[in-house]
């Protein structure tokens, strides 16, 4: 077993380490997305992080609660939220988002270390469901030029596109070839992060660095991340084609936000089960309502939604998998 | 609960204030989350609520001493099934033009919590005229509870008030979703709450 | 004992009273709840057809009622019209089988006014009178086929199908070339704000005008809804200044073989109701065609 990060045993010293460090970690996708879709996206991110910021202390005031924004935990809401939008949104839709993140799903919902739900994905789903338009549109080009302050300004609109997974969804993978390249080049500018999408999810080689960090410095465990993606992976190619088996495994999981949920959001202290059997079963519950949104569902991508099903599920997991102390045989070895 | 004491004004503002409803009795919580998307959908709503609960009021306060206490709750479960179905069919018949607005509202009520609650908590214990206002205060509390909601989410979901476009712009769609029907109540039962707490306060703070 | 006695009879006199009040309403209501109802579906379709209040259906406009029932008959399975005939001095129904090809089979006289038509009780019992058993019959669906003086005006094809939550619930009217001329949407359950705006007339009149080949392999394209096709589709709405005649024929010309434009927020009622508005077209089209060489090639007076 690695070191068990429950809320119950936070002290502030680590606490503060263990979020810092996974800012530092988020940080590198940001910046190469400066370079993917321009600068536009380091302005987002920051709006992001400091109106969070700025809730969690008017909140905390609000509601007569120590201000704790050192810790670093808002900042790592801002900055996940930011990663799930689209880079062509208006400036102020972070703002509107982090409201409805740090006071309604952070404070309001259970407070620091008792909210229920991921407070990012709260924000985005709430943007979801409130700015479609702008929410499932303003996917933009990747800068292949180095020109990152080509989006800035009016003309946004103009040059919006359509993500790799909703292409796929709603024209095959003929249609995804034809508009990426061929099956290689399409998995190496995935893999780096070369391909419409939101601001922090597309190069899937940043994250998985981040978060093998994470799990080497034991911050996160293995279980959860290792079982989302296989999960996805597996049902994918089961289901995902034409034909039983014919699915694109590699596709699946390079694509949409799954890696940074598998790695990022999933693995959120709070939110997420502590122990291994039921960090395994939150896993693969992530997983399997992904694929189920991605192929069966109204949306192109379903990690954000699959993670959010899955949270208020953890009370019951944590229940289930408790470790029985008081067990003569098995409660000696825990 | 011994027959009422208050006058039938105290019965009436009573249903809207103190007890109302949606806010501090949080009964029929469904139409409160589901259908108040629009200030019309509450005022039909609500008006459909008031017939039906002043009907079932007054029947049952009327028949209370005959009814069986053992099968007081299928009594009133039918007493307002027949009061819906009727209402329901003589709009259909005679008031087309109300119907078609009203027609889906009235239906749903059959299966509301606030009227059966009321039969038994109220009408079956006072006089008629005592059940008259007390359905009257509740069917309007309801209309406003529903209206009060509705207001914010057709103003923020749709920036129109009554179908009238006040804002000339779509604030925060979100509002027309059912998740913030919830968030709605959730917001004003707080609102109420709150109002109740600093009232109180300020009562205690008199009598010292 | 005694008690429950008296729990069963207070019950039973509850609910012998609710029943005879219940029934006694819904006997002095029905019929003019149902002449309501129809009286609602008949001014849709005239609404369809283009006749309002300010502009009422001249006297020889005649809507013809088809009803498709199939007939099984062990494992042999025919299709057969209800289909009204001029007789000698009224309109009287016939019933035409035809077999899966599209080949004439049989032909009844059917004992039933249009009027009584309406009823699905009445035409059980008429079919029963001809068709014997162990043949069996299913009701399918129907059309109305609206005729003005000796022209065949329009189609009117009641129609359901799923939408995003629920069925939707729709009539069509489509001219003799399957052209369509209006759509109504009648019942439905999508989201308020987003799926419902499917009511709203910058969405359904995007339908009006498209053309039999169009719609065949028409789709919904997510581009936004440019201003001044937005503006046409809602002149009937009568706020704003009209748009000068010139102006509407050329953008009606010009939007007339576009896609649908989607709903924002609604893509997928969208697209219910587009593939819906198709399939219903190219099977009628399909149905409609066949009868009609059949009915000429039998000679038979039909009424439409």
């Amino acid at each position: 077993m690695t070191v068990s990060v429950s809320p119950h045993v936070k002290s502030g010293q680590s606490v503060e380490k263990i979020m810092w460090t996974v800012v530092a970690c988020l940080l590198p996708p940001l910046i190469l997305s400066i370079f993917i879709f321009g600068i536009q996206t380091l302005i987002i991110s920051i709006i992001s992080v400091a109106s969070c910021a700025a809730v969690e202390a008017i909140s905390q005031k609000l509601l007569h609660r120590p201000v704790t924004i050192k810790d670093g935990s808002a900042v790592i809401t801002g900055l996940l939220m930011a990663y799930v939008i689209p880079p062509g949104v208006p400036y102020w839709i972070p703002i509107l988002g982090a409201v409805m993140a740090i006071y309604v799903a952070k404070h309001l919902l259970g407070g620091i270390g008792f909210n229920i739900f991921n407070p990012a994905l709260i924000g985005r789903a709430f943007l979801m469901a409130t700015f479609p338009v702008a929410m499932t549109s303003a996917w933009l080009p990747p800068i292949r030029d180095g020109a990152i302050f080509r989006y800035m300004g009016p003309a946004v609109d103009a040059v919006t596109t359509a993500t790799p997974l909703y292409i796929l969804k709603h024209y095959g993978p003929s249609a995804l070839m034809e508009k990426f390249g061929s099956m290689p080049a399409i998995y190496g500018d995935f893999l780096v992060g070369w391909r419409p999408g939101c601001i922090g999810e597309t190069s899937a080689i940043l994250i998985l660095l981040g978060g093998l960090y994470l799990i080497y410095r034991r911050y996160i465990t293995w279980h959860i991340p290792v079982s989302v993606i296989v999960t996805v992976a597996l049902l994918t190619w089961a289901f995902g084609g034409k034909t039983l088996f014919t699915g694109n495994p590699l596709l699946a999981v390079l694509s949409g936000g799954l890696m940074l949920g598998a790695f990022f959001m999933a693995t959120d202290y709070v939110t997420s089960p502590s122990q291994a059997t039921a960090k395994l079963i939150f896993g693969a519950g992530v997983g399997a309502l992904t694929v189920l949104i991605r192929l069966k569902g109204g949306y192109p991508e379903g990690v954000c939604y699959a993670i959010l099903l899955m949270n208020p599920v953890v009370p019951a997991l944590e229940e289930w998998f408790r470790p029985r102390r008081f067990a003569p045989q098995k409660g000696a070895q825990q | 609960m011994p027959a009422t004491t208050k006058t039938n004004f105290q019965l009436f503002t009573n249903g809207i204030l103190n007890e109302n409803p949606i806010f501090r009795l949080a009964l029929s919580m469904c139409p409160a989350v589901g259908i108040s998307t629009t200030v019309m959908n509450g005022i039909m709503l609500g008006i459909a609520v008031l017939f039906v609960q002043v009907f079932s009021s007054c029947t049952i306060s009327l028949i209370k001493n005959y009814i069986h206490p053992r099968i007081r709750i299928p009594t009133y479960t039918l007493t307002i099934a027949t009061w819906v179905t009727v209402i329901d069919l003589v709009l259909a018949a005679f008031l087309p033009a109300a119907y078609k607005e009203m027609g889906i509202f009235v239906k749903l009520i059959v299966a509301f919590a606030i009227i059966t609650m009321r039969l038994e908590i109220f009408a079956c214990k006072n006089s008629v005229t005592s059940s008259f206002w007390d359905g009257v205060g509740m069917g309007l509390g309801f209309m406003f509870g529903m209206m009060a909601i509705g207001f914010v989410r057709e103003l923020l979901g749709m920036g129109t008030i009554l179908g009238h476009d006040v804002l000339g712009f779509r604030p925060l769609l979100f509002f027309v979703l059912p998740a913030a029907g919830f968030f709605c109540v959730g917001i004003m039962m707080a609102m109420f709450n709150y109002v109740e707490l600093v009232y109180n306060r300020k009562k205690r703070a008199e009598k010292r | 004992m005694k008690e429950i006695i008296r729990i069963t009879l207070g019950l039973t006199v509850s609910c012998l009273i609710a029943a005879l009040v219940m029934g006694s309403v819904f006997i002095v209501t029905d019929k003019a709840k149902r002449h309501n109802e129809h009286v609602n579906v008949q001014n849709a379709m005239l609404g369809l057809l283009g006749y309002t209040e300010a502009h009422p259906a001249p006297s020889d406009l005649r809507l013809y009622t088809v009803y498709r029932y199939i007939i099984e008959d062990g494992d042999v399975r025919t299709l057969g019209y209800m289909v009204p005939v001029t007789g000698n001095e009224a309109v009287r129904y016939q019933l035409v089988v035809m077999d899966l090809d599209g080949q004439f089979v049989d032909r009844f006289k059917l004992d039933i006014t249009p009027e009584k038509a309406q009823e699905a009780v009445e035409r059980a019992s008429a079919l029963k009178a001809v068709l014997k058993p162990p043949r069996t019959f299913v009701y399918s669906d129907s059309t109305i086929i609206a005729r003005l003086g000796k022209k065949r005006l329009a189609y009117l094809l009641p129609g359901k199908f799923p939408g995003f939550k629920t069925f939707i619930q729709v009539i069509l009217a489509i001219d003799p070339s399957f052209e369509i001329i209006g759509l109504e949407i009648m019942e439905h359950e999508e989201d308020p704000g987003l799926g419902a705006e499917i009511k709203q007339d910058y969405f359904k009149n995007q339908f009006k005008g498209k053309s039999f080949e169009k719609i065949k392999n028409i789709n919904v394209t997510k581009e936004p809804l440019p201003k001044e096709y937005k503006r046409y589709l809602e002149a009937g709405k009568g706020d704003g200044t009209p748009l000068p005649k010139g102006v509407v024929d050329t953008i009606r010309s010009k939007y007339q073989d576009r896609d649908i434009y989607a709903l924002t927020g609604a893509t997928i009622s969208s697209k219910a109701v587009t593939d819906g508005v198709k399939n219903i077209i190219k099977k009628f089209a399909y149905r409609m065609n066949r009868l009609d060489s059949l009915i000429s090639e039998q000679h038979i007076p039909v009424a439409f």
